[in-house]
């Protein structure tokens, strides 16, 4: 038996055993009394239990920098007194970014603990596995930086994005490359590069979509499409399929470890071109990983916060991370999904000791323009199963880069234009 | 011509690091015909004390070296440990006993490092062109370090009275009992020497792969399936088998598909296997006497 044929077994037992135990144990985790009753699980007169879960471990656990920012922010509103009199009681639960592990997480979150929402998710992936769940429950439920557009469309009653999804990304990037187009001669020839699963081929879907819808299109040829898988170790038939294709640019889709193999041997064999990806990989953390400031030069990512990370609107932030989290080197990482905590803390605010799920929903959809200090303004509105604006949060990104002359000079952003980048 | 030997160079040195993995399999496989899941910790091992090494100012060359010595230990400490202890028992629960191995590893690393680190490449970054093609110097290392295990291998197998009681036990374990071997010495030190084996795979790969839990899961998946094609057992078998899948799965993620990418290499398994179940190398009877 191979040794994922038996991970996968004893995972499978073992959540069958956790749920069977949890179903037994819990009479009436989701009943009516979270709902529109006077009191709701995880609340009493002197904390709300807020579950945070996300990638902590694992392949992806650069991701869980961004839960340690929220973590630290809400710590922050504990220090600061709380909310309405009560301290936020946060259980923290690692998805390992993977499907089983976070539908475990969620069922203890809700069931066992007994927390009054939920908050995190930072891979499309487990959050897309454990949906069902969070949808059936009727629990609050905030994304962090997942980016699927799947998530929020169609739209789910109970469950809100604090943060950009990909189409908020794959626009940037659709912008980027045809402002390429259109002040080189008209049309540029790209080859896109997708992670082979369902994170990055929903990433490739937003992207021609944007192309769709932005009219631009006709200005963009494909001329390559190739898959790179999430385990690869070595992209060299990619990076070669690129280089053999003559594109102007490559957009590619992929999380950090399989783009950090890409971006290596594309520097190491000669490919000169500009790549560009969405907003959850990120160019210091490529730089931290590949060692080597040529390998992440002409590297874009989409970009959604407000502000450079050094700025004054991201300050908050940083300094919570440093007070709680000394030992994480705040980066892009760190800043993925945390929007959703300052906007958590208005909408719970607002309710005051009106704290049901049925009422925290209803005070979500009145968020209107709201500054989150971190990324633009964020609205949400009443549900409407067939606009998905009304549940995502941040809609609008730029995009971000390293100066290989200067790599430890931090991230410069710009506009999704290619002459800002021409004329930096 | 510039892809094909971009791609051929690419393949030779993934296929370096799986056939090492898989030496380290086969010589475990041969002494005490235990196939090993718990390889992929060796693999791991280096790489983790060779970062917290480097962390704490040990030059890289000296922490590797150092690494080495203390994945033979491990080694020792393992066999002693899971191995020694079942010596009589059934097969099931010796393999067993490395999957225990496997997961331990896996929970000791994660919570060592929990987000993937990387450790610089031993021949640092700078890359050598010849012509249009760039050779990496860490591919060129790994190909050059199979080698010399390779031939290592064979000449102490074959020129060496170590060699010469190492081939006995394998062969016959109650005949070279009754000779005067002492076979649980020899299960001992074939263990740590397999261990060497995996680490020194996971040096190579470890600027690469990126040091962490999962680091060693594809890449011992990709030897098993070198050994498997190379045939069960063999030396050479591991080592050309471990080329094969490596070689095979970039030209076909360059010719036919990236898709594909190790599809390619189970599909080649499937179809040699077809033609010869016990492998390019193996025999039809793999069983000791």
């Amino acid at each position: 038996m191979s040794r994922r044929k038996i991970t996968s077994t004893i995972i499978i037992a073992a959540g069958l055993a956790v749920t069977l135990t949890l179903a037994a144990c819990s009479s009436s985790g989701g009943g009516e009394e979270n709902g529109g009753g006077e009191t709701a699980q995880g609340v009493t007169a002197d904390t709300i239990k807020i579950g945070l879960f996300g990638p902590m471990s694992g392949n992806a656990a650069v991701y869980g920098k961004g839960i340690n920012t929220i973590a630290a922010m809400y710590e922050e509103i504990n220090a600061n007194g709380g909310i309405n009199g009560r301290q936020i009681e946060l259980i923290i639960e690692d998805d390992e970014c993977a499907g089983d592990t976070a539908r475990l997480a969620i069922t203890k979150l809700i069931q066992q603990d007994k927390v009054f929402m939920l908050h995190g998710g930072e891979c499309s992936g487990a959050v897309k596995a454990a949906m069902p769940l969070i949808k059936e429950s009727g629990i609050p439920y905030l994304i962090a930086g997942a980016a699927d557009h799947a998530l929020v469309s169609p739209p789910t009653k109970n469950v809100f994005h604090g943060w950009a999804d990909n189409t908020s990304g794959t626009n940037a990037d659709m912008e980027f490359v045809t402002s390429y187009a259109k002040q080189n001669g008209g049309s540029v020839k790209i080859a896109v590069v997708t992670q082979a699963d369902d994170w990055g081929k929903g990433w490739t879907k937003s992207f021609k979509e944007a192309l769709k819808e932005s009219g631009k299109g006709d200005s963009v040829e494909i001329v390559k499409e190739i898959s790179l898988a999430p385990d690869t170790t070595d992209a060299t038939a990619q990076v070669q399929s690129v280089k053999s294709a003559d594109v102007d640019l490559a957009v590619v889709y992929a999380y950090p470890d399989p783009m950090s193999v890409f971006l290596r041997n594309k520097s190491q064999q000669g490919l000169d071109i500009p790549v560009i990806t969405g907003q959850g990989t990120f160019p210091e953390d490529q730089l931290d990983r590949l060692g080597s400031p040529e390998a992440v030069g002409k590297f874009f990512s989409a970009y959604c916060m407000a502000d450079t990370l050094d700025s004054k609107a991201l300050a908050p932030f940083k300094e919570a991370t440093a007070k709680y989290y000394p030992k994480d080197t705040f980066d892009l990482s760190s800043m993925l999904g945390v929007t959703g905590v300052p906007v958590n803390e208005q909408i719970l605010t607002n309710l005051g000791d009106d704290l049901t799920w049925d009422s925290w929903i209803a005070q979500a959809e009145t968020i209107k323009d709201f500054e989150a200090g971190a990324a633009q303004p964020i609205s949400y509105g009443p549900y409407d199963e067939s606009d998905p604006n009304t549940r995502l949060g941040v809609t609008t990104c730029q995009l971000a880069y390293l100066d290989e002359k200067d790599p430890k000079g931090g991230i410069a952003v710009i506009a999704p234009d290619w002459s800002e980048w021409v004329n930096r | 011509m510039t892809t094909f030997l971009q791609s051929l160079i690419a393949g030779l040195s993934e296929g370096s690091i799986f056939a090492l993995l898989a030496l380290g399999m086969v010589l475990v496989l041969r002494a005490t015909t235990i196939l090993n899941f718990g390889h992929a910790v060796n693999f791991m091992a280096a790489p983790v004390m060779v970062l917290f090494m480097t962390k704490a100012g040990v030059p890289l060359l000296l922490a590797s070296a150092v690494s080495l010595v203390g994945v033979f230990i491990l080694g020792l400490i393992i066999e002693r440990v899971t191995i020694q202890p079942l010596f009589n028992a059934e097969h099931l629960p010796q393999v067993f006993a490395t999957v225990a191995v496997l997961f331990i590893g896996e929970g000791v690393v994660r919570s060592l490092v929990a987000v993937p680190q990387r450790i610089p490449p031993l021949m640092g970054n700078t890359v050598i062109r010849v012509g249009d093609v760039a050779l990496n110097p860490q591919y060129l290392l790994s190909i050059g370090v199979l080698i010399v295990f390779l031939i290592a291998l064979v000449v102490v197998f074959q020129r060496t009275s170590t060699g010469r009681v190492l081939r006995a036990t394998t062969e016959n374990l109650r005949g070279a009992s009754l000779v005067g071997i002492n076979t649980k010495r020899v299960f001992l030190i074939t263990w740590a020497v397999a261990a060497v084996l995996g680490a020194v795979a996971g040096l190579l790969a470890a600027p690469v792969y990126l040091v962490s839990a999962d680091m060693g899961a594809r890449a011992v998946n990709m030897a098993f399936v070198g050994m498997a094609l190379g045939g069960f057992g063999s030396i050479p078998g591991a080592v050309l088998g471990g080329l094969l899948v490596g070689v095979t799965n970039l030209l076909a993620s360059t010719y036919i598909s990236t898709t594909l990418g190790d599809g390619a290499g189970f599909l080649l398994i499937l179809l040699v296997l077809l033609v010869r179940p016990q492998g390019i190398f193996g025999t039809p009877i793999g069983a000791r006497a």
